[in-house]
């Protein structure tokens, strides 16, 4: 029977040193994420973190709690390979540490994490949607758009100062009939959508252009 | 008459960016969060530690959370729609850091894994004896 506090060193150390594998040693990164062994290993569509290692009182058995993410299917391949590497980790923690009997190494999938996840997801919507039932706001979640490749935020450029005086930009002919009074519209507009009109994006857009079209074949 | 300006040193302030990176760097006793723009100047940072916990608190994944959380607060203010995630380092606050950022609404380009690996460089540091 070990000593309580020699207990947590050594489960301390074995979990410094098992995540200490996962990041660097090759095999067990390929058993893990089968795509590492092609190249796209920066590009992680899984990953596995050890949150937690369990180790017995005789120091034999070392219970080992991974925390998957990915796809269901991926954690599975992630966990498969991590359950046929487990001879392998124990050569290779006997290796690093020096203890007279390296424990048995046992990989658990960790769902804790998880399951508290979607705990807190699920309450963010409760709270979201209490939110928006008291401010009275009915209208149907919007989802989110993808934004464009639009590098204007980076100021590479050098930007003209200009100190000529003010002209007026010479602005197309509009026929009264054909366009809707701007400021109507957006009032038909606004009562039904929460969106806020930006003049400055909408401003060069001429709808009755018809160069715009493009031609489907 | 056309003046040119330099603006890159000069910009500051509050700016909106719709795309940016998030770094998490998750070591063993902390985890950090730092939320910068695509070239990498630094928007915002927020560490277990800067969220309050201690010693060894901080190591734990729920500090990692609670300082991802800090972070995308920001995140929404400035209006980032978009971001990749690099994530650094062996620790516990990984997956949590992970998973409060999908949470939260941000759509994720890419998930890296950019744990600075040595070509077998420099003599790592002493094997620790228990």
């Amino acid at each position: 029977m070990a000593h309580p506090r020699r207990v947590k060193m050594v489960q301390q150390q074995i979990h410094r040193e098992l995540a200490d594998m996962l990041l660097h040693d090759t095999v067990l990164r390929q058993a893990i994420v089968p795509e590492s062994g092609l190249g796209a290993d920066m590009y992680l569509s899984s990953m596995a973190t050890i949150t937690d290692v369990e180790i017995s009182n005789d120091l034999q058995v070392a219970k080992v709690f991974v925390s998957l993410y990915g796809d269901e299917r991926e954690q599975e391949v992630a966990l498969e390979g991590l359950k046929s590497k487990a001879k392998y980790v124990r050569m290779g923690l006997g290796k690093r540490m020096s203890l007279r009997m390296t424990p048995d190494v046992r990989f658990v999938k960790d769902e804790s994490l998880e399951r508290g996840s979607r705990v807190l997801e699920l309450l963010d919507k409760v709270k979201k949607d209490r939110e928006r039932k008291e401010s009275g706001d009915t209208s149907p979640r919007q989802p989110i758009t993808p934004v464009d490749d639009d590098y204007s935020d980076l100021d590479l450029d050098f930007e003209e100062k200009d100190d000529s005086p003010i002209t007026p930009r010479p602005k197309k002919k509009r026929s009264k009939s054909k366009a809707p009074d701007k400021a109507t519209a957006r009032k038909a507009v606004a009562d039904d959508y929460d969106i806020d009109w930006d003049d400055d994006e909408f401003k060069d857009l001429d709808f009755n252009d018809d160069e715009n079209i493009i031609y489907i074949k | 008459m056309a003046k040119l300006i330099k603006k890159i040193s000069l910009r500051k302030g509050k700016r909106r960016i719709p795309k940016g990176v998030i770094h998490i760097q998750a070591s063993f006793n902390n985890t950090i969060v730092t939320v910068t723009d695509i070239r990498g100047q630094v928007v915002f940072w927020s560490s277990a530690g800067a969220c309050g916990f201690k010693g060894a608190k901080k190591s734990t994944p729920f500090a990692a959370q609670t300082a991802a959380e800090n972070a995308i607060r920001v995140l929404i203010d400035q209006g980032m729609k978009q971001a990749e995630v690099m994530i650094s380092g062996p620790g516990p606050g990984r997956d949590t850091a992970l998973r409060a950022i999908r949470r939260s609404g941000v759509i994720l380009n890419f998930v890296r894994d950019v744990t600075p690996m040595p070509h077998n460089g420099c003599r790592p540091p002493k094997k620790r004896r228990v």
